[in-house]
């Protein structure tokens, strides 16, 4: 880009922003968009200062970093991107606009300062589009994060007793994921004894073995001891197989068994008190 | 880029390490295990330096690669060497009546670890942790 | 270190706090210290309170185990109390599972954890 226009943009910087803001008011695309009617005007400042830099350096690294926040911003809340693409363009028009009222009697001149600014304004949708994917990308992420916390949750049952069912598929992020809550989640229940319940899981392959192992050596340095319940046969191969050392960990074949261990432990005693069974009532018969 | 330097001569210096190896991967945003598990792996290397090599340093800085953010441990030190590292690495080895959970233990909560060494001459360790 | 760790005494239980962060002659006194609290014959147990504690690496684990060791040769039982998730973790993965020693989620239930064998044995 021609230093000389640059160094004019920027001293016309008030001037530019001044059309984009007349230019944005006409604008269908921003006209009704409520948060652009607020931010327009820094928006298009501080967008444009960065261009500004960035053409006297030859590079778009400022720019990028600029998009980028907005592009997330408008991502983070959900809010439509096309006026982005918009405001760009609005940029760059008023650049072009004021460039040939300044150079009126040179064609070629301005034709080549015309062309600039077009590479200019493609290099920065392309940037727009690319931080916008990422953008989705991130949110993406988060929200999967977010399930698989949602997927895990390690349940208060009584004083001192969690749950924690486990279901579906266990990949190593979400075993990570399963240990933080655990852990967090005896301390926040100061719990003492945690079921946890594997009958959901359809594969438990290596991997996942050995993440339960350390879930559950872990929750013991923490205080708290676990009972592995609804092991399947198959698990109960692999764990033989691969040498795993399940010795020293308590499991028990069903929930209710589990239930009844981890009663025990807490000196609970589960008994049915009054009338309403099935036994109390045909007692009362005979 | 961030980065931190910290000379190791006695056991006051395996906390200060510790200290800032804590503080830059807070800085770089690494979670709260994470933090845990980095100072825990400078304190192994920095008390092997004192015990085996009297002195030596410790520099933790960022990484960056590509959309990658991460930390690397650089331990440097001009003792004598490991004799076999594979045996070294092993758990429970110790020649010092240790656990012998030291070095295995940090290559364990570290991501990529490698270590050169030189008899009478001394020994480097680079470990990296990437930011999950 | 910055304060010395305390060591008190509730009935005949013996409860140590460790704090912050301590440097390897700081465990090695604190070690010291608590044998020989232990050592008097009237005592029943000792709980070693972890809550406060930055970091646990391979040293100071080994002084728990001798520690808990020393101890069991005297007929005391030892429980270590409110070690935080990211310690425990640490040291799974470390290998470091501190396999024998009883442990609480935090003072009081150690407290409990050493009345209630106390009451078996
Ligand atoms: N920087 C070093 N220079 C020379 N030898 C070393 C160095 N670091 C480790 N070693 C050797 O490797 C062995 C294993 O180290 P590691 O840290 O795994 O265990 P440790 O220090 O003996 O015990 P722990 O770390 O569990 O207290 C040491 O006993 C020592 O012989
Ligand atoms: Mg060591």
């Amino acid at each position: 880009m021609e230093q000389e226009i640059v160094e004019f943009w920027a001293d016309a910087r008030n001037e530019i922003v001044g059309k984009c803001i007349q230019l944005s008011v006409k604008d269908s695309a921003l006209g009704s968009d409520e948060w652009h009617q607020g931010n327009r005007e820094r928006v298009f400042d501080s967008l444009w200062s960065v261009l500004l830099q960035d053409m006297q350096d030859d590079t778009l690294a400022k720019t990028e970093e600029v998009i980028g926040s907005l592009a997330r911003e408008a991502v983070k809340y959900g809010r439509d991107v096309e006026p982005l693409e918009r405001i760009i363009e609005i940029l760059m028009e008023s650049a072009e606009e004021t460039a040939r009222s300044k150079y009126p009697e040179e064609p070629d001149r301005l034709s080549r300062i015309t062309g600039d600014v077009k590479e200019y304004l493609n290099k920065a949708m392309t940037v727009l589009a690319r931080s916008i994917i990422k953008a989705q990308a991130e949110v993406i992420e988060k929200q999967k994060d977010y399930l698989l916390e949602l997927s895990t949750p390690a349940i208060p049952l009584l004083d001192g007793i969690l749950i924690l069912p486990l279901i579906g598929t266990i990949d190593t992020r979400r075993a990570k994921q399963i240990m933080d809550n655990l852990l967090n989640g005896i301390v926040e229940a100061q719990a003492d004894t945690v079921l946890i319940d594997i009958s959901g899981v359809p594969i438990v392959d290596t991997q996942v073995a050995h993440h339960l192992m350390k879930t559950v050596q872990a929750a013991r340095l923490l205080g708290a001891r676990c009972i592995i319940v609804g092991i399947r046969p198959e698990f109960a191969q692999t764990i033989v197989k691969l040498g795993i050392d399940f010795g020293k960990i308590v499991t028990k074949n069903s929930l209710q068994a589990g239930l009844k261990l981890a009663f025990e432990w807490h000196n609970y005693e589960l008994r049915r008190v009054g009338g309403g069974g099935h036994h109390a009532a045909t007692g009362a018969n005979s | 880029m961030l980065e931190r330097k910290s000379s190791i001569e006695n056991e006051l210096d395996i906390i200060a390490a510790r200290r800032r190896a804590k503080e830059v991967a807070e800085e770089l945003g690494f979670s709260t295990v994470d933090q845990v598990r980095i100072a825990t792996a400078i304190s192994e290397l920095a008390r092997n330096i004192v015990l085996y090599a009297k002195e030596g340093s410790i520099v933790v800085r960022a990484l960056r690669e590509g959309d990658r953010q991460g930390l690397e441990i650089l331990v440097a030190d001009n003792g004598p060497g490991i004799p076999n590292v594979e045996l070294a690495m092993t758990d429970g080895y110790s020649t010092s009546g240790g656990l012998g959970a030291g070095l295995p233990g940090a290559r364990r909560l570290m991501d990529t670890f490698r270590v050169d060494t030189q008899l009478g001459q001394g020994t480097k360790i680079v470990a990296r942790k990437w930011k999950a | 270190m910055q304060q010395q760790a305390p060591i008190l005494k509730i009935d005949d239980y013996w409860i140590a706090s460790v704090q912050g962060s301590l440097h390897d002659q700081d465990v090695i006194e604190f070690k010291e210290a608590l044998l020989s609290k232990i050592m008097q014959p009237e005592s029943k147990g000792l709980v070693i309170d972890l809550t406060v504690l930055d970091l646990v690496d391979s040293f100071v684990t080994k002084t728990l185990i001798d520690i808990r060791g020393l101890a069991k040769l005297m007929g005391v039982p030892v429980v270590i109390a409110g070690m935080s998730p990211p310690i425990a973790i640490t040291l799974v993965e470390m290998g470091l599972s501190l396999e024998g020693i009883d442990t609480a989620l935090n003072l009081q239930k150690g407290l409990d954890k050493l009345r209630n064998t106390g009451k078996e044995r």
